[in-house]
């Protein structure tokens, strides 16, 4: 493997042309992702799992659908899920969640939620998401104070 | 823990070691990207935003990371 490098930016042109950059001067492959300090990104990690861990993913997004409200997405990726709750929250209460969710994997109740994201996510000050191969596959929403799961 | 460096107001760059990012910048000097590459990624990051609503791009910046972190790195 190669350095650990990763590059912030606003632009996209720059995130374009800085994967270009490295991947020339590296020699090894770079990916784009998303980053956010206001809204949870979340990261499920199948290992071969994919019924219950899905099934883990829409409990996990209706639950913060009920809690905070507006909607949750949920992407297939190639390893397991990624979940964005479009609910914007100063970090302050992204770090309290995250906290919750690792205090709950440590627990065992959530089984699929990736922990090494959130702890990296906690010292970095910013929750990461890769964009490759995405397929939304469903969205929770907040109906009348009930959160509903709408398969794509 | 990754070392940050704003290189320029939009900008910012994180490596583990600051020798790293010495042989970082020297290559970035030495290798240029073909115009036709660039397009291709922005052309490939335009694809992978159409999957992603705009009010959550307003509230998010983009990253580039290598295909396959370390797993300590905490990604997926």
């Amino acid at each position: 493997m190669g350095l650990p490098v990763r590059v912030n930016t606003r632009s996209a042109k720059i995130a374009a042309s800085t994967k270009a950059i490295l991947e020339k001067s590296l020699a090894y492959p770079f990916t784009f992702a998303i980053s956010t300090r206001n809204l949870v990104f979340l990261d499920f990690d199948c290992r071969g799992e994919f019924k219950e861990c899905y099934e883990e993913a829409k409990w996990i997004g209706r639950a913060l659908v009920e809690q905070y409200g507006s909607e949750a997405l949920i992407y297939r990726t190639p390893n397991g899920f990624h979940l964005i709750h479009k609910r914007w929250l100063d970090w302050k209460k992204i770090q309290k969640i995250i906290r919750g969710f690792i205090a709950l994997i440590d627990e065992g109740v959530v089984q699929y939620l990736d922990k090494a994201h959130l702890e990296a996510s906690l010292r970095r000050g910013y929750l990461t998401l890769r964009l490759n191969q995405l397929y939304l596959v469903c969205r929770v929403i907040n109906v009348d104070g009930e959160a509903r799961v709408y398969e794509q | 823990m990754g070392r940050k460096k704003v290189v320029s107001p939009d900008v910012d760059v994180e490596v583990e070691d600051p020798e790293e990012e010495e042989i970082l910048q020297e290559s970035i000097e030495f290798f240029k990207p073909t115009a036709e590459k660039i397009e291709e990624y922005e052309r490939e990051l335009k694809e992978l935003l159409e999957k992603i609503p705009s009010d959550v791009l307003e509230w998010s910046w983009f990253t580039v990371i290598p295909e396959k972190p370390r797993k300590k790195e905490g990604e997926e």
